[in-house]
């Protein structure tokens, strides 16, 4: 178990060169947000950044060889991929408390037009999304890796996300219309927990992948 | 495979079997006991990659065993990793990460990791702790890879071309370090590498593969005694003489090839013959000719 932690340490580590970016991209969601009048952006942009720093995990290791890093540890290959879906969840837990605590911070100084639960909820269903994607992405990229997968894996879902986030009422209008049909407090924690889901998944799908790929 | 009765073998493959597309890795076979450097030599594409390649998991074999530390490496695979240090022919760190980076990221896997090591080490190698990797030449990315390795104390170092891109102040310090590192008895090398004068200087045992082959695994000293170069004129051979020679080769004034030691007395006794070394032995073997085992 600590050397899966002492991946994802690796794994974070290997993320420094962009942590300018990252830093910055809460400050251009705020100002999004202030622009467009719609609290839900900043945690939806947040989100995405978190998909993104996700993918640069995989376009980092082929870059520079880091299979062949990860092959001289003490670590399993199926350790390898185990820990790499928890780095994914750690970044998608950070983009997840700095969206809230940015809607959190939007609504005090009343900036959106949006309630602070439906904002919430866009929150919750923005990181079920998110992980779904990466969990699809995530096998192609141990198996085929970065580059050859980036047409298959990225771009097809990148680009309806960012429709859906540019189209500013649609995401707003699904979750009330969910939570209409619904008891509302399921979809708090219920995208959240079918999230880890879709994760849990995929990494037992990549486990086997990246068990018997040739490096 | 014991080459010594008393020495347990700290490395030993056995029947190794891999296919690459066109390449193939076959039936691999050698050891390595504890207390001693081996040199595993062979052409471009010969096959050595690929053996270290399947020592680490990298690649999956098709058939054979490989034992480090007299354990199966994939049941004992993270016990195994911890022990040893590797240097392949590639940097394998993020570009953008300093020296100090690279330790924070790796230095949690290994219990035995040491900082004032790793300090003395990358002084030693006059490289600076906050530099980024892309900042320094080729020479010292290798050096660097070398402290790493080196810094966990591993009981077997596994290098692959450690010295390509090495200047010779540098392979001559790395050779240092070797010396150094094998004054403990427990510890062995697997030393890769087509600059065969560095083997010269530190190898006791040579593993020669060819085309995915193993032709030789012996001490340097038995290897260098079996193989002679031999000349002379151009009449002096018949066609069954000739085809007794390794990387047999004419030219204006005569001939000059390889041969197995156990096979001069079928020769003329006008021959002319010299030592081999071991860029000889790999370049002959290279040209063809070889007798079948």
């Amino acid at each position: 178990m600590n050397s899966m932690f002492a991946f994802v340490i690796l794994d974070l580590l290997s993320l420094k060169q962009y942590r300018k970016v990252f830093f910055f991209m809460p400050l251009l969601a705020v100002l999004m947000s202030w622009y467009m009048k719609a609290d839900s952006i900043a945690a939806i942009l947040c989100l995405l950044c978190s998909m993104i720093a996700c993918t640069y995990l995989f376009s980092i290791q082929e870059k520079n060889l880091l299979d062949t890093l990860y092959c001289t540890l003490s670590l399993k290959r199926s350790n390898i991929v185990i820990a790499r879906y928890l780095s994914v969840f750690c970044i998608e837990m950070i983009a997840y408390i700095v969206g809230l605590l940015l809607i959190t911070i939007l609504h005090a100084f009343s900036i959106g037009i949006d309630s602070f639960r439906g904002d919430f909820i866009a929150l919750n269903v923005g990181l079920f999304a998110i992980s779904f994607f990466v969990s699809f992405q995530i096998p192609f990229f141990f198996r085929l890796g970065y580059q050859k997968a980036a047409l298959i894996a990225y771009i097809p879902f990148f680009l309806p996300m960012l429709l859906i986030s540019a189209t500013l009422t649609l995401p707003f209008d699904i979750f009330e219309f969910v939570r209409g049909i619904t008891n509302g407090f399921i979809l708090y924690g219920l995208p959240v927990i079918a999230g880890i889901g879709c994760l849990g998944l995929s990494c037992m799908i990549s486990c086997r992948l990246y068990r018997q790929k040739n490096l | 495979m014991n080459h010594t009765a008393n020495t347990p073998n700290i490395l030993e493959v056995n029947h190794l079997s891999k296919r690459l597309g066109t390449f193939a890795l076959d039936d691999v076979s050698f050891a390595l006991p504890q207390g001693f450097i081996m040199g595993f030599i062979g052409e471009n594409g010969a096959g050595k990659t690929t053996t270290i390649k399947l020592m680490l998991n990298m690649l999956a074999k098709d058939k054979g065993e490989i034992k480090i530390f007299g354990q199966e490496h994939l049941q004992y695979e993270r016990e195994i990793k911890e022990r040893i240090g590797v240097v392949m022919d590639s940097p394998y760190y993020v570009d953008a990460w300093t020296m100090l980076d690279i330790e924070h990221a790796v230095s949690s896997f290994y219990s035995k990791w040491d900082h004032s090591r790793y300090m003395n080490l990358l002084e030693h190698f006059s490289l600076e702790p906050k530099k980024q990797l892309k900042a320094l030449s080729r020479g010292m990315k290798m050096k660097l890879m070398v402290a790493v390795a080196l810094t966990h104390d591993p009981d077997l170092l596994i290098l692959d071309e450690p010295t390509s891109g090495l200047d010779a102040v540098a392979r001559n310090e790395l050779m240092e370090i070797l010396r150094i590192f094998m004054t403990d008895e427990r510890k062995g090398v697997l030393f890769s590498t087509h600059i065969t004068s560095d083997l010269e200087k530190v190898a006791d045992y040579i593993t020669l593969i060819h085309k995915g082959r193993i032709l030789e695994t012996q001490t340097k000293d038995e290897l260098l005694e079996k193989y002679l170069v031999v000349k002379g004129g151009l009449n002096l051979l018949t066609t069954e003489q000739r085809q007794m020679l390794i990387g047999y080769r004419e030219h204006s004034v005569g001939f000059d090839g390889l041969i197995d030691c156990a096979s001069l007395r079928h020769l003329p006794t006008s021959i002319v013959t010299e030592p081999s070394n071991f860029d000889e032995i790999m370049i002959r073997f290279n040209m063809g000719g070889e007798i079948d085992e």
